[in-house]
């Protein structure tokens, strides 16, 4: 209930990445401050200029979802969303 | 508004705001409307545990804290302190990476503010952090050794490909030529200052006949278990490449003649 599946990207030359996407899990409320509405769900913070603006988080909005209800259903989603290509057998075996 | 009235509404906005939902036997998800900067609410269960209510934040509080910061970053220096200190003030214990309070007397409400000032006050620890520029350490060493050490006379990134085929302990700068080699190490970090440890004791165990020579960033960032550790094994050492960039490169000449 309680993961984090988190794109981003560190800027050359700086030390804190820049998050674009961040699917959460669902043990915790979130609110959108600007929209003033708060859910309770599994839900998918993204990076917006607005937000940024006001100088909060750049992923402080957060839409609510159920494509997923797990880590790797959040990491698969992740995957779709993002447009990732998955090489064929491209993670090393443990044994 | 008559005061009355204004206490009235705070009252029943705290009221509506905090509420209990069951999640299993014993085990309560308690809704607040504390949050962290980026609107993520903060996780709170009460729960039963060995004959004793606790609130707990199952991980959620220093998980979120890695949004923004390294989690080895916040287990030292100012960053430590003020969480060793929210900690202390608030009598929250922190098991594990699990923040708990114990309900005693059943004093459920004064537990859940007190709780709740915890953990908003370790999440400030993230306006600790600076975005700074990212450090040329790393070019800066690969430049004094290209200045310094002929190139039919040095190699980077040396491993021993005999015992090492796979590169796992690697050599930032192995300067040749001599009867012994000297083995030049960069050191950035803890991360890296460890990695190097176990390079160096691997040497040893190999038999190799070398050398060590490592030069920090900034060896007083290193916390001091590994540093006294990694003493052991390396033989010289300059605290910084800046201020030591003329002794260093005076030891590689001497060295290399």
């Amino acid at each position: 209930m309680d993961f984090s599946v988190i794109l981003c990207i560190l800027p050359k030359g700086k030390t804190d990445e820049f998050r674009f996407r961040r699917h959460n899990g669902k043990n915790h409320e979130h609110t959108n401050k600007l929209e003033r509405d708060k859910m309770y769900d599994y839900h998918i913070h993204m990076a917006t200029e607005r937000y940024q603006q006001t100088g909060w988080a750049e992923d402080s909005y957060a839409q609510p979802t159920n494509r997923y209800q797990d880590f790797h259903g959040a990491l698969q989603c992740m995957y779709e969303d993002a447009n990732f290509i998955l090489l064929p057998n491209g993670q090393i075996a443990l044994i | 508004m008559p005061p009355d009235t204004i206490i009235q509404d705070f009252k029943r906005k705290v009221c509506e705001e905090i509420r209990l939902e069951p999640e299993g036997i014993d085990r309560y998800r308690v809704f607040t409307p504390f949050m962290f900067q980026d609107g993520d609410h903060l996780a709170i269960v009460l729960r039963h545990n060995n004959g004793k209510w606790v609130l707990a934040d199952e991980g959620h509080t220093y998980m979120h804290l890695t949004y923004e910061i390294d989690e080895a970053a916040f287990q030292r220096g100012t960053r430590q302190e003020v969480i060793s200190n929210a900690l202390d003030a608030f009598q929250v214990n922190d098991q594990d990476g699990e923040l708990l309070m114990r309900i005693e007397e059943g004093r459920y409400g004064d537990a859940l503010f007190s709780f709740i000032q915890a953990l908003i006050k370790i999440s400030d620890v993230t306006y600790l952090s600076r975005v700074r520029v990212q450090s040329t350490f790393m070019e800066d060493f690969d430049s004094l050794m290209t200045q310094t050490i002929p190139a039919n006379r040095r190699t980077f990134n040396w491993r021993d490909a005999q015992n090492d085929p796979e590169g796992k302990y690697l050599v930032d700068c192995k300067l040749n030529g001599m009867e012994k080699p000297i083995y030049i190490f960069a050191l950035p970090n803890d991360d890296k200052v460890r990695d190097v440890t176990i390079a160096l004791l691997n040497f040893e165990r190999w038999g190799h006949k070398y050398r060590s020579l490592a030069i920090f960033e900034d060896q007083e960032s290193v916390s001091r278990k590994v540093l006294s550790r990694f003493s052991d094994v390396c033989e010289k050492q300059f605290s910084s490449l800046g201020a030591n960039r003329e002794r260093i490169t005076k030891f590689i000449e001497e060295a290399i003649v």
